[in-house]
């Protein structure tokens, strides 16, 4: 390289564009943001646009709370079922509470397990752990308990008729029937084969509800799909319904409804999380009012929280077992309803 | 061959399966009752060929860039294959698989027995590092598409101080240790967040990566090939693996006449000149410093560990999860009055803060015994570097240096030995 | 020889030639692409402050037909504006990129048409290996060096310190919480101050909805309401900025939709309570006239909301939360003493369940309650129309009372020297014993004095002196007598209560003069001040700083000459 004025001066020109470009290579290396910590400023608006979905029309809403909430002295109650008489009974914390109609404490069964559902049939409380379902009398005495299921097994729910136990399992997605008396496992159409009773659910999120109406028929919920499904004592659908979507007559977001029970005139009261509405339904599928709104509850947390359970009892009345306030709430119907022909009580 | 191939394929088809079921399991979210939610489509199952297709074409393009660098000896061809790469996987690829970026996943594999690699980034990184055993770094020459940019765009190269040299050189190792630190204690990938080239590439991206990239453009035009010779961890990688190849490109296809025509040739200082001449006038002066260079050795390991230990809590803070417990605690001490994204999702998950902080609190102590591990590797480095310069080899020609040479080929046509003459000819220095 | 040299000279020509142009392209589409860039940037419409105003001024009049249309029009015009400069910018990045190749392609030839064979002159010298290797060394060290000056700097440079100095002080309540004393535990603060001038303003901010409520304190943030018919809204403002930090709407139930009839827009709005705090779980409570309560977390969650019904109040309900404990008490009077509309509601902090309620013998009343710390436990201090009661806070049962109050009146109680002083405009003051139970009328009161009575601000008390401060007659009288020392006539109209800092009290009038006086025996002017703007709410006081709301503005003051 010879040295000539020229050169020197390009070299030197060189030397301070390079300068330069390094200077703005680093400023510009330091200016990204590689793990987005400046956020997308996204929180809010989802937040607002979650209050907004909470507006529905609230001539829809026939029924009031107008007994003040019963507190639920457990730490984590999970399962609501009444008796014939309209006692009340709660399981949650490795026992049951009994109470009666107006929340007066009646008994309390300590049990060895944790009771994840629970149903009554006459006197009869049949209460599942996680893989194991036991039978106890109305007093608390262990009449029997049942083969466990395998270890998948996550019992989330149990209807019982006057020959069977519906039992729902959302660790292997079936639902299960049981024997009542002899607790053995059933099968469809008095087939001996292995394998569920019912399957084909979409369950993403661990809870399944079923329930039974009056005619002895069985109701499913089959929640990633946002559908109620109508099915015979052989499990087979006579109707599906539901959609998913945040209207008053959908089921909102994910795995909805979370809980149902059955009304006296058959009609079917559905319980919604996250966007918390309880409403009843016909068993056609049409909305026919709203018990209680999201405004009625408290707003869950996004992670874990224990799903709520609803029931119905003799006098009519929809039990929201509000397991973030840890309270049984009440809901009557404003006006008396109007009688039915269909009910077969 | 064949197995792995049909294995890939069955692997691809039941995973694109799956994300066929998984799109209809949930229903989409809801945004209210005047959404119209757009029609969902599913990409394109074709595409899944695409990483099959990518080592096909990176193990021919390295069967290639070896034969031209070394049996065929053509610049021309070099830099042919360099375009038809960075186009291939620069521009329509978008420069992802890459090797460079392959370390961390590897790293990751290996530190974290949670981590899933797949067989295209495993070859991804081993065969350029195969190739470069047995015929050195032709994969920088002309497969590399970051090399190639760099090598394109170089129009005037000018020459740094050696002491710039050395002194840059020693970023790739630091920044190989980090790139490892970070992607095996799962805070970040840092080489991709970082990649000057990737942006223009995708001609796409955040305006500090795109500048960044455009900051790297121009100081390619002077200085070659800045990225290869003073940040690329793979490199490091390779230029190691260089060094024990098989065989290698030399300037001269036979035997150097020392015409020093090629003196001038390389822009990446990979030419070394014939030392037979100037033999050091000391040898005792020679022999003091590399015993002090060895003895310094351990004092250089060590101080080098104690402040990456010493840094490993700054370190740490590149984990989203040590960020959100260190945001989380500062908003419930009320330092700050507001929220983050992050912690806003992090309170609404309803998970207890203890855990957070546990969680982070682990975190920074693997951060620890890495940071330690890295520091021994930087220091062990930097302690070879300082003994192997201080040591004298004897060159008898011009020789294009093991590590250095990326394979280029531009000292080819300065080189006047005719390649099939057993005899050098005579020309050159007249 | 001359041909080949010819045809070099052209094609290093037309490629100079083809780069200047390919050059001059470049800058073209670059400069292009920069004012895409600027004009792509101002017009995103989710942030533009055209938008934003308009989303203000819809919130502080919803429903406006002609505010959303112009909202509409104005996001489509924001939105086509964004989405073709966005493509201007994608088309030149192509534009660009072609440009470059050809400016490559015509430097490449340039170069290689220019250049000339290597001729390496005189002897080769031949390389220095020690001077190479010793400068390699030196190299690294350099390099070693600098990575650990940047290991041991970084920690420093990307340590969260608080850059910003902290605001530091609480103040939970109406007139300071709970006990709504009106006394400042904060006494550096400015005597003079100007809110036009912006003499000794740390900030002034605009609180988008109107509203009586005074801000709540707790350190860096500040808590205020604003409302109007359709919206109702709790703000966070940074303490240091004066920045909207957050901003909720609180709508609890099916009945909140429901406009109270009577609320005076004016004068008493749709948000006079003013929020509480509860320090020790992060929680602040909010009440509107609609009868909306709200438990948010101070990062603007929602915990729970309520609507307790619209409330029959013919000026709009008014009286503040009051939190005991884990009890949020709401003093929820309305209609007449014969409607049993009335009530005292205990809410549990935590979820908003009721707790108690006691219907009171009362009609609408707009005071808010105190929590007296009588010696014999808390007490619950209620004034409305003919009673003064003392309630339970836990229970919510009736202590005594005392038949002392007339007309429609605002002033709250307070509790002094073991006194509670209940007092109303068209009545008297009282100072009432508290150890009583039942009715204490003829029992329990100490002293009465019926001049000069307040008919909205409340009085204030250091246990010693005793003031009030009604339409303009401010008077000073012995807490222990009873007996008036002075007084002095502001000329002026007052809503905001008056406050004691330190040795001083400050009087804010309705047009947002401050009048500063000494809280002694005698009558001592300290100074005047002015907030430059009318001004009904009570001042709330934080370490070394006051901070009002005005009619429209929030203001912040604080010694700007430290």
């Amino acid at each position: 390289m010879t040295d000539t004025p020229d050169h020197k001066i390009k070299n030197i020109l060189i030397t301070l564009v390079l300068l330069g470009v390094v200077g703005v290579a680093i400023w510009a290396a330091l200016s990204i943001d590689p793990m987005g910590d400046r956020g997308a400023g996204t929180g809010r608006d989802h937040d607002e646009s979650f209050q907004k979905l909470k507006k529905f029309d609230l001539a829809l809403v026939k029924w009031s709370e107008n007994l003040p909430a019963i507190p639920v002295e457990m730490d984590s109650p999970v399962a609501l079922a009444i008796f014939d008489n309209g006692n009340i009974c709660i399981g949650g914390d490795k026992a049951i509470a009994i109470l009666a109609p107006d929340g007066r404490k009646i008994r309390r069964i300590d049990l060895k397990f944790s009771p994840q559902a629970l149903t009554v049939s006459g006197d009869t409380i049949f209460a599942a752990a996680r893989d194991t379902v036991t039978v106890l009398t109305a007093d608390g005495q262990e009449k029997a308990q049942w083969a466990p299921l395998n270890n998948k097994a996550d019992i989330v729910s149990l209807a019982a008729s006057q020959e069977y136990v519906y039992v729902s399992d959302a660790g292997n997605r079936v639902i299960m029937r049981y024997d009542r008396k002899t607790g053995k496992r059933t099968y469809k159409n008095g087939r001996t084969d292995s394998g569920a009773f019912m399957s084909g659910f979409n369950v993403p999120s661990p809870h399944m509800d079923v329930a039974i109406n009056q005619e002895g028929e069985l109701l499913t919920v089959d929640p990633g799909r946002s559908k109620v499904q109508l099915r015979d004592t052989e499990g087979d659908v006579l109707k599906s319904w539901g959609a998913a979507g945040s209207g008053i007559t959908e089921f909102y977001g994910c795995c909805n409804p979370a809980a149902i029970a059955v009304l006296g005139d058959g009609s079917i009261v559905t319980y919604e999380k996250t966007l918390q509405r309880v409403k009843v339904y016909s068993l056609q599928g049409e909305l026919i009012n709203v018990v209680a709104g999201p405004n009625d509850f408290t707003d869950q947390p996004v992670g874990k929280f224990i799903v709520p359970d609803i029931a119905v009892d003799p006098t009519g009345r929809v039990l929201v077992l509000d397991t973030t306030r840890k309270t049984l709430r009440t809901f009557k119907r404003k006006i008396a309803p109007q009688p039915t022909t269909g009910a077969s009580r | 061959m064949r197995l792995i191939t049909a294995g890939i394929l069955v692997l691809l088809a039941t995973s694109t399966c799956a994300l066929g079921t998984e799109a209809s399991k949930y229903p989409p979210p809801d945004l209210g009752p005047d959404y119209v939610q757009p029609p969902g489509h599913m990409p394109e199952i074709t595409h899944e060929i695409m990483p099959i297709v990518d080592i096909a074409i990176l193990a021919v393009a390295l069967v290639l860039a070896s034969y031209l660098a070394l049996k065929q000896r053509s610049r021309k061809g070099i830099w042919i294959l360099g375009v038809v790469s960075l186009i291939y996987f620069g521009f329509y690829r978008q420069g992802c698989v890459c090797p460079i970026g392959a370390i961390q996943s590897i790293a990751e594999a290996i530190f974290n027995p949670a981590a899933v690699i797949s067989l295209v980034v495993i070859l991804f990184f081993v065969l350029p590092l195969i190739f470069t055993l047995m015929f050195g770094r032709t994969f920088c020459g002309s497969v590399c598409p970051l090399g190639a940019i760099q090598e394109v765009v170089l129009v005037h190269p000018v020459r740094l101080p050696g002491i710039l040299r050395h002194a840059l050189g020693l970023l790739p190792c630091v920044y190989l240790a980090l790139a490892v630190l970070f992607a095996a204690t799962g805070s970040a990938y840092v080489i991709c967040r970082y990649d000057p080239f990737i942006a223009l590439f995708r001609m796409n991206g955040p305006a500090g990566m795109l500048i960044l990239g455009a900051c790297f453009i121009v100081i390619s035009m002077f200085v070659g090939r800045p990225y290869c010779r003073f940040l690329c961890p793979y490199g490091l990688l390779l230029s190691w693996a260089s060094k024990l190849s098989w065989t290698r490109v030399t300037i001269t296809p036979n035997e150097c006449v020392k015409c020093r025509l090629c003196e001038n040739a390389c822009p990446y200082d990979a030419i070394s000149k014939p030392n037979t001449k100037t033999l050091p006038e000391n040898r005792k002066r020679g022999v003091i410093g590399l015993l002090g260079m060895m003895l310094l050795a351990p004092l250089v390991i060590g101080a080098s560990a104690w402040i990456m230990v010493k840094t490993a809590p700054t370190l740490a803070k590149m984990h989203p999860t040590v960020r959100l417990s260190q945001r989380v605690e500062r908003e419930d001490s009320k330092e700050v009055s507001d929220t983050t994204d992050a912690s806003q999702a992090f309170r609404e998950s309803g998970r207890p803060v203890e855990d957070l902080h546990a969680t982070a609190a682990e975190i920074r102590e693997n951060m620890t015994k890495g940071s330690l591990i890295a520091g021994l590797f930087i220091g062990l480095v930097i302690a070879l570097r300082l003994i192997a310069l201080s040591t004298r080899r004897t060159r008898q020609d011009y020789q294009a240096d093991r590590a250095l040479c990326v394979a280029c080929g531009r000292c080819f046509e300065f080189c006047p030995v005719d390649p099939r003459n057993k005899k050098p000819t005579d020309g050159g220095l007249a | 020889m001359s041909a080949t040299n010819n045809k070099t000279a052209q094609w290093r020509l037309a490629s100079i030639m083809t780069m200047a142009v390919a050059g001059a392209f470049i800058l073209f589409v670059v400069i292009v692409m920069a004012r895409a860039w600027k004009a792509n940037i101002t017009s995103n419409p989710t942030d533009h402050p055209r938008i934003e105003k308009l989303r203000d001024d819809l919130a502080a009049d919803s429903g406006s037909e002609k505010i959303i249309t112009e909202l509409r029009n104005e996001d489509l015009a924001l939105r086509k504006e964004f989405f073709r400069t966005w493509k201007i910018l994608s088309n030149g990045v192509w534009l660009l990129l072609g440009g470059a190749c050809v400016l490559a392609a015509s430097l490449t030839i340039a170069i290689s048409t220019s250049k000339k064979t290597p001729m390496p002159i005189g002897k080769s010298k031949g390389p220095n290996d020690m001077l190479a290797g010793l400068l390699g060394r030196v190299g690294i060290a350099l390099a070693a060096i600098a990575l650990t000056g940047a290991a041991l700097t970084i920690p420093i440079l990307t340590r969260e310190v608080s850059t910003r100095a902290q605001a530091k002080g609480i103040w939970p309540g109406f007139r300071g919480g709970p006990e709504a004393s009106g006394i400042s535990p904060y006494t550096d603060v400015p005597i003079s101050f100007d809110g036009i001038t912006g003499q000794n303003i740390a900030w002034k901010v605009r609180v988008p909805l109107n509203g009586q409520s005074s801000p709540a304190i707790w350190d860096n943030s500040v808590f205020i309401t604003g409302a109007n018919k359709q919206t109702r809204k709790v703000y966070c403002f940074d303490a240091l900025s004066g920045r909207i930090t957050w901003d909720k709407s609180i709508t609890a139930g099916p009945g909140s939709t429901k406009v109270p009839e009577g609320v005076m827009e004016d004068d008493t709005t749709y948000a006079a309570p003013t929020p509480i705090i509860d320090v020790e779980n992060n929680r602040i409570f909010v009440m509107f006239a609609n009868g909306d309560v709200a438990c948010l977390d101070t990062f603007g969650k929602i915990i729970w909301q309520k609507h307790l019904g619209t409330p029959d109040n013919f000026y709009g309900h008014a009286a503040s939360p009051v939190l005991w404990k884990k009890n949020l008490i709401i003093q929820l009077d309305q209609g007449e003493p014969d409607d049993k509309l009335s009530a005292l509601i205990g809410l549990n902090a935590d979820n908003g369940e009721e707790l108690w309620r006691t219907t009171r013998p009362v009609g609408s009343s707009w005071p808010t309650p105190i929590i007296a710390p009588v010696e014999s436990g808390d007490q619950l201090i209620t004034c409305a129309n003919p009673f003064a009661i003392s309630y339970d806070p836990a229970t919510g049962k009736e202590i005594w009372r005392v038949d002392c109050l007339d007309g429609d009146g605002g002033p709250s109680p307070i509790y002094a020297a073991g006194l509670v002083f209940a007092v109303n405009v068209s009545s008297k003051i009282a100072a009432i014993d508290p150890s009583g139970k039942g009715d204490v009328t003829k029992t329990h009161v100490k002293w009465e004095f019926d001049e000069d009575l307040p008919d909205t601000c409340s009085p204030l008390s250091d246990g010693k002196l005793l003031w009030m401060m009604a339409e303009g007659e401010f008077s000073c009288m012995d807490v222990a007598t009873g007996k008036r020392l002075w007084n002095k006539n502001f000329e002026s109209s007052f809503y905001a209560s008056p406050v004691l800092v330190g040795d001083r009290i400050y009087l804010i009038n309705r047009k947002g003069k401050v009048y500063v006086i000494s809280a002694g025996r005698e009558l001592e002017e300290l100074g005047k001040a002015d907030l430059g703007e009318a001004c009904d709410a009570s001042p709330a006081f934080a370490e070394g700083r006051m901070y009002i709301r005005g009619k429209k503005h929030l203001y912040c003051i604080e010694e700007q000459n430290k």
